[in-house]
């Protein structure tokens, strides 16, 4: 059942994608519907699937690489419907779901059912909190990294747009390039906090995680700190902040590896 | 029964007589209720802007057109005193070719500025003024409420309205691009030119509040302000406002450059990334072209917004085509409706010689 609903919401996710670039081929603004509610409808089979397996472990479902993945395209897609509206970000959501739909493509890739957690005595491992709520906070964070990394996408597109004067199909449908770069700004703060939380809840786990974990966290707060850091101390501009966005999004990917 | 238009556009006729034949509002239930009293006239509209006077009338069963036409031009000629010169400009068009003309008028098809949005609300007050004088019927109602449909139809399901086609124009979608909402942009003229003006109005109406006006002569630089409701400061302060505003117009007769990038850069750490966009309208330019190089800065020259504003106009013009066919597919089903609904009238009106309004070709 977890795996259809998996199956189901990467499909959603597929056809908003083709629904946005069918719109965008033929310049016409695909209806809301088509636009939000596939969305909505691939988050709504997501949070069925992440119910289930959490109730198949008995704990958060963050046990596997692959439920890893799949969280942070959850994440992503909470946090579409939270920042999206809210910026006004038309076609936020068209950028998005490619990349969510890669997320889930390799997820299904990865799929194992899903099992109890057993401790040493065949009994069911009871959870600890502390890692649930680090591992659960630092994935959000990624999502909101994740996002930051499409705003970045998008503000570099339209700045160039700009700059040149090419006023194409996406010049009129991708938002104002001061809204993305509040955007990008906020989802940056949002996902610092989170993560810097995330790894202060991993301070009070049972067990330390290992260290090449720590060192892999730890090197992607170092990235984001200094992002922001810079921003503070030196105001850094749109431009460059979108493209550090964009850049460092690349380490929370490569962390997978370790994680 | 026939529909029919007879009337004058900004193409056929010069302002000259253009002028001549303007109803105003406080005229205009008189002039209705004077047109539907002429000897063969049911029903009449007149839409009368700065652009074009148009009256469009049902003509009675047992009226021949030309005739019906021929009073409308003696009318018209009677009471505006006008002369052969005047009265070549106006053209007459009758049947579906009146409400294939009426449909591009409400769609902006025909205007001056081509997509411009303003005469479907031109066409609606038209409408109205007609409904409250009690001039128009069964037919003409049909027929403008099609051409609000139409009008909505072709400004949301084609791209006729996209792309500005003037210079101010231009420089508003470049500025919504860049800020979203105008409302909290600041303004600051560098110059007290009328093109810059002009593009400070445009900025206004879309919602730009804040004005600052700097000019080598202050005195101009109050009138200017003044004019547009904003507020003057001397030439030499303008470069302390630039943490401040969000759109610069620079339009000052100085042969170099007045806008470098060693002014702007001390206020960029300030704004925080926050945009600022440069228009520059004046030749030779006043702002360094190296300053598009700066962070979070926008240039656009006179040059650069003219070549948009055309690019404009040759997007719109592309979109013709996709417009005029669903002005079409629209004509063919107002005769199809209308067909439908008045099949007794019209076998009555075959019987007695009428012309159905709609049907007859």
């Amino acid at each position: 059942m977890d795996f259809a609903l998996l199956v189901a919401s990467t499909v959603c996710y597929a056809v908003a994608c083709g629904v946005a670039l069918v719109g965008l081929r033929h310049q016409v603004r695909p209806p809301t519907w088509a636009r939000i509610g596939t969305m909505a409808l691939g988050f709504g089979f997501l949070c069925g699937f992440l119910y289930l397996r959490g109730q198949a472990h008995g704990r958060c479902p963050l046990t596997t690489g692959f439920e890893v993945l799949i969280f942070v395209s959850w994440a992503i897609g909470l946090l579409y419907f939270v920042v999206g509206p809210g910026f006004r970000l038309s076609l936020l959501g068209f950028f998005a779901a490619p990349l969510i739909v890669l997320f889930q493509g390799v997820g299904l890739f990865l799929y194992a059912p899903a099992e109890p957690i057993l401790g040493p005595n065949g009994k069911p491992l009871p959870p600890d909190y502390w890692v649930e709520m680090h591992a659960a906070l630092s994935l959000v964070a990624y999502g909101a990294f994740a996002l930051a990394f499409v705003a970045g996408v998008m503000f570099l597109l339209q700045d160039r747009h700009l700059r040149s004067g090419n006023r194409g199909q996406l010049f009129y449908q991708l938002p104002p390039v001061h809204y993305l770069h509040q955007a990008i700004e906020r989802l940056l703060w949002l996902g610092f906090i989170l993560f810097s939380t995330g790894i202060l809840a991993a301070f009070m786990m049972e067990r330390l995680p290992e260290a090449h974990k720590l060192a892999a966290i730890g090197f992607v707060w170092l990235i984001y700190g200094l992002i922001i850091l810079h921003k503070l101390i030196r105001g850094s501009g749109a431009r460059r902040l979108a493209s550090a966005a964009v850049f460092a999004f690349l380490f929370p990917v490569l962390s997978f590896w370790f994680l | 029964m026939e529909l029919i238009c007879y009337g004058y556009n900004h193409e056929t006729a010069s302002v000259a007589s253009r002028e001549k034949v303007a109803f105003t509002e406080a005229r205009l239930p008189e002039a209705l209720r004077e047109v539907c009293s002429l000897d063969g006239v049911e029903e009449a509209v007149i839409l009368s802007t700065c652009n074009r006077m148009e009256i469009y009338a049902l003509t009675e069963s047992s009226t021949n057109v030309s005739v019906a036409k021929e009073r409308l031009g003696h009318w018209l000629q009677q009471r505006f005193a006008l002369n052969a010169e005047d009265l070549a400009a106006f053209y007459q068009k009758e049947r579906e070719d009146t409400a294939r003309h009426l449909f591009a008028v409400a769609s902006g098809l025909n205007s001056m500025v081509l997509g411009e949005t303003e005469i479907f609300g031109q066409v609606k007050k038209a409408y109205a003024f007609a409904q409250r004088a009690g001039t128009t019927g069964k037919v003409l109602n049909r027929l403008f409420q099609r051409s609000f449909q139409v009008g909505k139809q072709v400004r949301t399901q084609t791209h006729i309205t996209r792309g500005a086609t003037s210079v101010g124009a231009v420089g508003v979608e470049m500025a919504e691009k860049i800020f979203g909402d105008l409302r909290k942009c600041q303004i600051l003229l560098i110059g007290a030119g009328e093109i810059s003006r002009r593009t400070a109005q445009s900025l206004q109406s879309r919602g730009a509040k804040a004005i600052i006006v700097s000019n080598r002569s202050y005195d101009k630089a109050v009138d200017l302000a003044e004019g547009i409701g904003g507020r003057a400061i001397t030439f030499d302060a303008w470069d302390r406002e630039l943490t401040r505003v969000d759109i610069i117009i620079s339009s000052t007769a100085a042969p170099h450059h007045v806008v470098t990038p060693d002014t702007l850069r001390p206020s960029l750490r300030q704004r925080r990334g926050r945009p600022l966009f440069l228009i520059d309208l004046s030749v030779p330019r006043d702002i360094c072209p190296e300053v598009q190089q700066l962070e979070s800065v926008y240039v656009h020259d006179l040059d650069a917004l003219q070549q948009l504003a055309e690019a404009g106009k040759a997007q719109r013009r592309a979109q013709l085509q996709v417009c005029y066919d669903l002005v079409d597919r629209h004509v063919e089903g107002l005769y199809a409706d209308v067909a439908r609904g008045q099949a007794p009238t019209r076998t009555r009106g075959k019987d007695s010689g009428d012309i159905n309004p709609i049907t007859s070709t």
